[in-house]
């Protein structure tokens, strides 16, 4: 029985580590960064593109009609932030509509979709969670911070959507998955 | 003459006599009302001015401040560092301090101000309507360094009472300038709601108007605010950035992280809520503009009268200063790279690891 359990562990170990890994470059460039609930997280992702030369626009508050099919690939930084939704003039509401719009135009021109949750605990409740859910829906890859998926949302979501994801200690640290996604 | 008039005149010699010994321009009035804060600047201090010298209405009065400033053989940009804002954030002090006894600038200027509000610094009054965080925390730290025990003052968030010289609003303070609902009256004797300042207000609001001056003069290309919040709490931890410069606050942040492992969270200014320094230096002068928040134990909301404020153990004092100092460095390599012709260059400081593990002790004279 015991060696029984030590095997599905192990097999569980292997499952969820072939899992996390995104084996190969998917993202066509340039891409489009926005950010979905406003918070600051979007300037550090705005940094890890410039590090890793991934040429990118930035547009935090796009919506759908901007979306022409010039950039390939959709970078989501999600995570609420009712200061910044404040700071924008935009209702959580409002956000929330934007988003979904953003993802059906996206899902059209067929365009790849990253998701990034860097902020940790502080970006995730109830705000947060109304952004996290559609988003993950349409994402090709995820890229979060682990202290952000402590409950395992992420991974529950992960594997709902068929998607791999990739588990972070820190920010700093998601450049390099970052990176390795694009082509 | 009858007795009444000599008298009168007797009274006017006096008068003349005692005007004559204390008249202003006999006397050096800086720093009159001011505590004589045991700084010891290194030798790559090149002079110091005042406060006042900005605004002359301070000249005198317990708002005033010693600027301390540090220039490289290379011409660059300007650094400014403020602590003491709030006085009981002393994390904010301890670093600005600890610069000026330790600083070597090659390229560029450092322009320090260890107490941003002198006033604040010697007033921990337990004012019933100020939160009891505003205040506690012990009157004077002590620090064991290679010449002997040292002590620096604790003081308190907002501006003495008796020094302000308008008595806080009745219905509430609001910024001059703000749509937003009233904060508490006390909040008038807040700096760091006061900026950009004014001349026809209270010492406060003195005190911001000097600091914008000299943010303008100097031509101060980057500024940083250093506070303190509660331990645990939103804002401890954080780099807050005006929306103009929030490009070169991520790219420090990165920095810190790769290099020494150190988190901190990024927000930028509201635009809407006036009166904070990142918000008004960065909209009303040239400067970047910077607040780092770090975590002090005695702002937590039902923390102890006796907190340990310097050997916390999850948040020593070194622990502190140091994510002050290292936020600063990596913010000024990020704005020096992007300007090479403004690059600001220093040295001195002792490394991130040394000063978080050994405390302040060894890197104070
Ligand atoms: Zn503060």
């Amino acid at each position: 029985m015991k060696r029984f359990i030590l095997v599905c562990a192990f097999v569980a170990a292997l499952g969820a580590y072939g899992f996390a890994q995104q084996s190969t470059a998917f993202a066509e460039k340039p891409a489009l960064v926005t950010a979905i609930g406003q918070s600051a997280d979007f300037e550090m992702i705005k940094v890890l593109l410039n590090r890793a030369k991934v040429p990118y626009t930035a547009d935090p508050l796009v919506k759908a009609e901007k979306l022409d099919g010039s950039a390939k690939t959709l970078v989501l930084v999600v995570g609420a932030s009712s200061k910044g939704l404040g700071a924008a003039g935009i209702s959580a509401e409002a956000e929330l509509v934007r988003t979904q719009a953003l993802l059906k135009k996206a899902k059209e021109l067929k365009l790849s979709i990253i998701v990034m949750h860097v902020g940790g605990a502080a970006r995730r409740g109830a705000m947060s969670d109304t952004f996290i859910k559609p988003c993950m829906e349409a994402a090709s890859y995820a890229i979060v911070v682990a202290s952000g998926d402590e409950d395992g949302l992420f991974t529950e979501l992960a594997a709902k959507a068929k998607i791999s994801l990739a588990k972070v200690d820190r920010i700093s640290s998601a450049g390099a998955p970052l990176a390795a996604a694009f082509k | 003459m009858s007795t009444r008039s000599s008298f009168t005149a007797l009274a006017a010699v006096l008068l003349l006599f005692s005007l004559g010994i204390q008249s202003p321009a006999a006397q050096d009035l800086h720093g009159r009302y001011l505590i004589n804060h045991d700084y010891r600047p290194s030798e790559g201090l090149s002079r110091t001015g005042w406060l006042s010298d900005y605004y002359p209405g301070l000249l005198g009065t317990p708002g005033d401040s010693k600027v301390y400033y540090f220039e490289g053989d290379k011409p660059g940009g300007t650094l400014f560092v403020g602590g003491g804002t709030h006085a009981n954030e002393i994390a904010g002090i301890m670093a600005a301090v600890l610069l000026i006894e330790n600083l070597k600038v090659e390229t560029g200027r450092v322009i320090v101000v260890p107490n941003m509000n002198n006033s604040a610094i010697g007033n921990q009054e337990r004012e019933p309507e100020l939160p009891a965080y505003t205040t506690r925390g012990p009157s004077w730290i002590s620090i064991t360094t290679s010449s002997g025990v040292r002590y620096f003052k604790y003081g308190s968030r907002a501006t003495n009472k008796a020094h302000q010289g308008i008595a806080d609003p009745s219905g509430g303070y609001v910024h001059p300038d703000s749509s937003e609902a009233p904060l508490a009256g006390w909040e008038f004797r807040n700096l760091n709601r006061a900026y950009p300042g004014r001349t026809d207000s209270g010492l406060t609001q003195k005190i911001a108007y000097a600091v914008m001056q000299l943010l303008i003069k100097e031509k101060v290309d980057v500024a940083f605010d250093y506070h303190e919040a509660d331990a645990g709490g939103r804002l401890a931890n954080m780099m807050v950035a005006n929306p103009k410069n929030i490009e070169t606050a991520a790219g420090a942040l990165f920095d810190l992280e790769l290099d020494y492992g150190l988190s901190l969270k990024l927000e930028p200014s509201n635009m809407e809520f006036r009166g904070l320094s990142h918000r008004e230096w960065g909209a009303g002068t040239e400067a970047e503009a910077f607040l780092t928040e770090t975590p002090n134990p005695a702002m937590v909301a039902d923390a102890p009268p006796d907190a340990d404020v310097v050997n916390d153990p999850e948040n020593p004092l070194g622990s502190r200063v140091a994510k002050h100092l290292y936020a600063t460095a990596a913010v000024v390599r990020i704005f020096s790279d992007g300007h090479p012709d403004k690059a600001i260059q220093f040295s001195g400081l002792p490394g991130y690891q040394d000063l978080a593990g050994n405390g302040l002790g060894p890197y104070l004279k």
